[in-house]
């Protein structure tokens, strides 16, 4: 099984990869050949992306989302699999490179320096801990495809203020449609956001005051990143639905929000001690 | 030998007056298919393609290639003029150079306008019309479908007839692309003159929720609501009109902006972020140049919309070299066939004379056989002469008929088996006259 994982460990970022050029051709020149196998290719990933995890799980009996590089090739398949239900509903295929190129880099970052054979904590056998990093990895994945709508919708509004009707306006769906895309990815992400806060504080004290865990977790670093996330993207959400923001502001406001999480999330997970490291090292 | 032959004049070689001339409608060209049936023996098989930019004749048979004056004479003689005898404005195609010429008209790549698409139905039409007449056989009927065949590839394939090339097109394209689906738009069409009716007819083929037309003259904004099925609208109560549209017409005589900036500025403030596509087609314009630096403002002019149109033409002429290619591979696959069809005389009449010599041999040795071992021997016959043969066929198929060998091997070929004339060889003369 280990040789199998090893192996897919390559082909799962390759093909990655493969579908990242293939969405890539099909953007800039439509041939028939790409049209016709782009989504062939994209589904076939997807299955073999959960084989892999499946193996991975099973392997090293935890659910591979232990650890940040754990977590982003979760992330990489979230993004494939919401990509594939969008492409399925929508009907256009011209947004999958945007989509796949970052769950190609989320992929090729696990498989470098994924170490799964190091043992988790005992504490993430709890039932929460799973709801917990479950709905916080399907909200990372949602801010991410709501930013990526974002600055296409940010091109394409650029684009037709300025009467140029290239590559951004040919391919893409209407402005409209993006914008929808924008607007439910982000509430989708935020209520994942909010069950994952929510769930992880009450797994947290539980376990506090079981006498599980030490110390306090208000001002773990993790923690309170996400919370200062949580509340740029709360705030995003009031300007639309209470103050009417445009859908273009809300397009840029997602962009620089995942921008944030972004760099918070990785500098957190790698610069700073936080009890949000699963593995023992 | 069979061969191809076309005889038209399109927007190229002859002026509108003259293609007018000879345009026909499906039921002259009905009746002119019939008389050249009736009247030219040499041609087995004929079609009329008859577009608002051409009008052509495709001609299939033996001895066709010189027929090319009889069946312009008979086009003249049925549409009293004459030209198509004399040649003046007409092109005429003989061989491979009729299928390229029509797998390039069905592509688009030959119409006035590049990669427009009426041309692809014309042609499947025009093969539907000569297979009802029945004046289009084998030849004619496999040469349109493969046209068209070629027609749809290049259109599936490419961006060739994608893009508006219309300013009233462009101004349509650039608000879908804004909101997606203008059936859940309103519209507001400021101006009832000629201009402005013909966009808004445009956008009313979308069936907005709602159209509105509003003018100086409440009469005039009356008839042009009633013909495009909107609603006129006063106009004093214009800024109400504006607050509620998505999409907005403007196309006045008016001398000044009849859409201020400090109007559009209040209107987009009360709107909530909800995007505004303005079309000023006016001259002078209606509306305030700086509302385009507004906050969700989409202003398109004249400028712009005939920028967009000009841009869309170059994004076509970019797809001509794909759209060639799959000319040429759709009509390698025709020619392929064509070539076979062409030397099936000489092939059947090569099998049938050694059939005949078999059968011959067989008749005059007949009495050293029983009559058990007649069906015997046939058998052994059609087997010898299938061997014999086949490599020989195989070869006649696939002979290179425009180089000075393969013309050379199949005259050798009717030389030493005694083929009938006709069977043999003719170069072709694929070069346009």
């Amino acid at each position: 099984m280990i040789v199998l994982l090893e192996l897919l460990n390559i082909l799962v970022p390759l093909g990655y990869l493969l579908v990242v050029l293939d969405y890539l051709v099909l953007y800039i020149d439509e041939p028939a050949w790409s049209v016709r196998t782009v989504t062939p290719a994209a589904r076939a990933l997807a299955v073999m992306h959960a084989v892999y995890l499946t193996l991975l799980a099973i392997a090293f009996e935890h659910v591979p989302v232990a650890s940040v590089w754990e977590s982003a090739t979760f992330i990489a398949f979230a993004l494939t699999v919401v990509y594939l239900v969008l492409e399925w509903r929508l009907g256009n295929q011209a947004t999958g490179v945007f989509l796949f190129a970052p769950a190609f880099l989320f992929q090729v970052l696990a498989s470098a320096y994924l170490a799964p054979t190091r043992e988790v904590q005992p504490i993430l056998q709890s039932s929460f801990f799973g709801l917990h990093v479950t709905a916080a990895l399907l909200g990372y994945a949602a801010f991410a495809i709501a930013a990526v709508y974002g600055l296409l919708h940010v091109l394409l509004y650029r684009s037709l203020k300025g009467s140029r009707v290239g590559l951004v306006f040919q391919r893409l769906p209407s402005l409209g449609a993006l914008s929808r895309l924008n607007v439910s990815a982000l509430v989708f992400g935020w209520l994942s956001m909010t069950l994952a806060i929510a769930v992880g504080v009450l797994w947290v004290s539980s376990i506090q005051s079981r006498g599980q865990l030490a110390g306090t977790f208000v001002w773990d670093p993790k923690f309170l990143s996400t919370l200062l996330i949580w509340g740029v993207y709360s705030l995003s959400l009031a300007g639309r639905f209470a103050f009417r923001w445009a859908n273009q502001r809300l397009a840029v406001a997602s962009v620089v929000s995942f921008g944030l999480m972004l760099v918070s999330s990785f500098a957190v997970s790698l610069l700073v001690d936080s009890f949000h490291s699963f593995v023992r090292g | 030998m069979i061969d191809l032959l076309l005889i038209g004049v399109n927007h190229e070689t002859a002026p509108a007056a003259v293609r007018d001339a000879v345009a026909m409608e499906r039921e002259e060209a009905e009746r002119f298919l019939a008389t050249v049936r009736d009247t030219s023996g040499a041609v087995a098989e004929t079609n009329v393609l008859s577009t608002c930019h051409r009008t052509e004749l495709y001609a299939a048979g033996e001895g066709v290639a010189t027929a090319g004056r009889e069946l312009g004479s008979a086009l003249d003689a049925f549409r009293g003029v004459t030209l198509f005898g004399g040649g003046e404005h007409t092109y005429l195609y003989r061989g491979h150079a009729v299928a390229r010429h029509l797998f390039r008209v069905a592509a688009g790549l030959d119409s006035l306008m590049l990669g427009e698409h009426q041309v692809l139905g014309q042609v499947k039409e025009a093969a539907e019309l000569g297979e009802q007449c029945g004046s289009a056989g084998p030849m004619l009927s496999r040469l349109f479908h493969a046209a068209a065949t070629a027609g749809s590839r290049v259109r599936n394939e490419t961006a060739i007839a994608k893009g508006a090339v219309s300013v009233a097109l462009a101004a349509v394209r650039m608000a879908a692309k804004v909101f997606g689906d203008l059936s859940r738009s309103r519209v507001l069409v400021i101006g009832a003159g000629e201009t402005g009716a013909l966009v808004a007819r445009h956008f009313a083929k979308e069936r907005p929720v709602e159209l509105v037309v509003a003018n100086r003259t409440q009469e005039r904004a009356a008839a042009l609501a009633q013909s495009l099925g909107g609603r006129p609208w006063p106009l004093d109560r214009l800024e109400e009109a504006v607050q509620k549209a998505d999409v907005l017409v403007s196309a006045t005589s008016a001398p000044g902006h009849v859409l201020p900036l400090a109007l559009l500025e209040r209107v987009m403030r009360s709107r909530g972020g909800r995007p505004l596509v303005i079309v000023d087609i006016a001259n002078p314009r209606d509306v305030a140049p700086a509302a385009a630096r507004l906050s969700n403002v989409f202003l398109y002019d004249l400028d712009s919309l005939e920028s967009i149109v000009q841009q869309h033409r170059a994004a076509r002429a970019r797809e001509v070299p794909k759209a060639e290619r799959i000319v040429d591979d759709e009509l390698d696959h025709y020619l392929e066939w064509y070539n076979v069809m062409q030397v099936k005389p000489m092939i059947r009449a090569l099998r049938l004379s050694f059939e005949e010599i078999g059968e011959r041999e067989a008749r005059r040795h007949a009495k050293h056989f029983s009559a058990t071992e007649h069906e015997a021997l046939a058998r052994y016959t059609r087997s010898l002469i299938n061997k014999l043969l086949h490599h020989p066929t195989l070869r006649i198929k696939t002979v290179d008929r425009s180089s000075g060998d393969g013309m050379a091997m199949l005259a050798a070929v009717q030389d030493l088996f005694q083929l009938p004339p006709s069977m043999g060889p003719s170069r072709h003369q694929a070069d346009a006259e």
